[in-house]
């Protein structure tokens, strides 16, 4: 549970997160989106109490981070920019952390082989690539097995094995009951690991709600979908709000219905489905459309 | 609230049950890990500090320079001994002078090595601010007081292990060699610890100003600067004063209050001169230049954003 009320935080004039409130449930992953610049990074290091709010507070599990008595047992964070020090090696990086709550080695071990690193724990920090460091900092924020897990941008860097592996990872953590806080400025991401969007736009919160809702109002989803039984399963997804459109003997795209509900229905008739794929450009579209007054620096037109 | 999850309820607060995080999902029961956590404490904040310092490479490289430093000027003692000594007999307490004054040469390179102890200090915390470990660093330890008492407590037990070694190395090599030239330090009088605790006690104090300018300063360009500014421009500013002045009898005074003059003023011991300032009030305000920097240091490291 991570609960932000009133929620401000002011860097001298400018004010980077500007009195938001939210709250976020276990179980599931809140993707946190928004532009550049927008404070999702100010508001996750007020989380985790390493900067002051300027007023409002942000509470994990009831109680401000630092009055937490075994914080990494509650709380496990990547925060953006890798907090590791270059000369140590990833292994002693972790020690360290363990040490401050007596987690025995083995537990370091195991999330070391957790996050696959490990043929490089004894080689220094120094020289690992990003999506290396990346691990290493899902394997110090797994170290005390926490309800509550906060990853900024973890797959900045990473190569598409690394963007798969994370994404499942963040999947199920969530399906284990734990609250996953995770942000991102790509919409197409959040759209294949969310179950709810917190959409912020120069500090303030433009949009609170499940990536369903998001995408619903402007009644825009497009799923393609390869079939062997497309002529049943398009009889079997008629409805009210939902159209079909024919590719081909084998191809059609729906409007009006998520993915999630288009392969349940396949499994339900049996029907063998060869590819579903949510085209996101109407999503990245209305994500647009909100944060379009919102963006610091739009790019200028190249002529 | 986590009734649905697959994770058993969490055992992090003895006190679970009163607060809202009982509810907390926090045990490693679904995943069969081998954790076994218990709360952060001092006591093993300080252990992740010592541990941090041991791993740091450039730790090493400073006390392999310390070493350097008292190799090299036990090494110098051992030869000028010999020209020094070669063909004089001293009577019984001259000899013994003399021998303490081996001792007390020896002990001067500590000078130096103070200098190396600062910048070990002062890296120990700047480190931190400069790789973003900081971040992790508060995350485990949330509790900046605490941090930044362990992280100073683990920085001193450090630099006291490595000034004890080379306290012994000094007295492997100094012993025998006083004893060589017949010219043995009475070891039952308190004249010779004195000035060995003492000498001790000076390099960890004066690196601790290191420390506090580090936390003071989060940069480690700016700390050892600084470190060596506020040691090295009393003797300067206060020579050019004594210049100016024509040696008038406030500079004098002032001059005791400056750091190094301290320095001698506390190790000094039973042989403190009568201008000398009493040697518990040089030793309390070697202290109080410690706590001028240290304490503005402690109070920003625990308000300032990380
Ligand atoms: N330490 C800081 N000092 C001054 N301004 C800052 C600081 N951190 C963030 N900001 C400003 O606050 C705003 C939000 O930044 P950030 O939280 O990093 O955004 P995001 O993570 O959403 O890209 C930005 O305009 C940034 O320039
Ligand atoms: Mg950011």
């Amino acid at each position: 549970m991570i609960t932000a009320s009133g929620l401000t935080k002011s860097y001298g004039e400018r004010t980077a997160v500007d009195g938001i409130s939210f709250a976020l449930e276990p179980g599931r992953v809140t993707g946190f989106l928004g532009p550049n610049g927008a404070g999702k990074s100010t508001t996750m290091r007020l989380a985790m109490g390493l900067d002051r709010p300027s007023a409002g507070q942000i509470t994990i599990n009831g109680r401000p981070y630092a009055e937490h008595r075994a914080p990494l047992r509650e709380v496990g964070a990547v925060l953006d920019a890798g907090a590791c020090h270059p000369g140590w090696t990833g292994e002693q990086q972790l020690r360290i952390l363990a040490a401050t709550h007596a987690i025995p080695k083995a537990r370091v071990q195991e999330v070391i082989e957790m996050t696959g690193l490990s043929s490089v724990a004894t080689r220094r920090i120094k020289s690992y690539s990003l999506g290396m460091t990346q691990r290493l900092g899902i394997a110090a924020a797994m170290l005390g097995d926490p309800g509550v897990l906060i990853f900024d941008e973890p797959i900045n860097g990473l190569d598409p094995e690394g963007v798969r592996w994370v994404r499942q990872l963040v999947r199920r953590l969530a399906a284990q009951g734990r609250t996953v806080f995770i942000s991102s400025h790509l919409m197409s991401e959040m759209a294949q690991t969310a179950d709810h969007l917190i959409v912020l736009g120069q500090g303030r919160i433009i949009a609170d709600q499940p990536l369903g809702d998001f995408i619903d109002p402007a009644g825009e989803t497009r799923v393609l979908v390869r079939t062997e039984d497309a002529q049943a399963l398009m009889a079997a997804l008629a409805g009210a709000q939902i159209t079909l459109v024919c590719q081909d003997a084998e191809t059609f795209e729906a409007r009006g219905i998520d993915a999630r509900s288009i392969g349940r229905r396949a499994l339900e008739i049996g029907a063998v489905v060869h590819e579903l794929t949510p085209l996101h450009s109407s999503l990245e579209e209305s994500y647009l459309r909100l944060t379009g007054n919102y963006v610091e620096h739009r790019s200028g037109g190249l002529v | 609230m986590n009734a649905n999850t697959s994770r058993a309820p969490g055992s992090a607060h003895p006190d679970a049950g009163s607060t809202a995080s009982a509810a907390s999902p926090t045990s490693a029961a679904s995943t069969g890990s081998a954790l076994g956590a218990a709360e952060v404490s001092f006591a093993r904040a300080l252990r992740a500090e010592w541990l941090k310092l041991t791993s740091l490479r450039l730790n090493w490289w400073l006390s392999l320079a310390a070493l350097a430093v008292m190799v090299l000027t036990l090494t110098a003692t051992v030869f000028s001994t010999r020209y020094l000594l070669a063909d004089t007999s001293l009577q019984d307490t001259e000899a013994q002078l003399t021998g303490l004054g081996l001792f007390e040469n020896a002990f001067a390179s500590f000078t130096l090595i103070t200098l190396l102890m600062g910048a070990l200090a002062a890296v120990a915390i700047t480190t931190e601010h400069s790789s973003g470990s900081i971040r992790s660093s508060l995350a485990a330890v949330p509790n900046r007081s605490i941090f930044f008492a362990a992280k100073l407590l683990a920085v001193c037990g450090f630099i006291a292990a490595l000034t004890a070694a080379l306290m012994l190395l000094c007295f492997l090599v100094l012993l025998p060699l006083a004893g060589f030239y017949d010219v043995m330090p009475p070891l039952w009088e308190p004249e010779l610890w004195w000035m060995t605790l003492s000498s001790a006690a000076v390099v960890i104090i004066t690196a601790a100003l290191g420390f506090g300018l580090g936390a003071l300063l989060r940069s480690t360009a700016g700390a050892v600067v600084t470190y060596c500014l506020l040691l090295f421009s009393g003797p300067i500013a206060l020579g050019l004063l004594q210049a100016l002045t024509d040696f008038a009898p406030w500079v004098e005074e002032l001059a005791r209050f400056e750091i190094f003059a301290l320095q001698r003023q506390f190790t000094a011991g039973s042989a403190s001169l009568a201008t000398d300032l009493p040697v518990p009030l040089a030793g309390a305000l070697l202290l109080a230049w410690a706590g001028l920097v240290l304490i503005p240091g402690w109070l920003l490291f625990t308000r300032r954003d990380a």
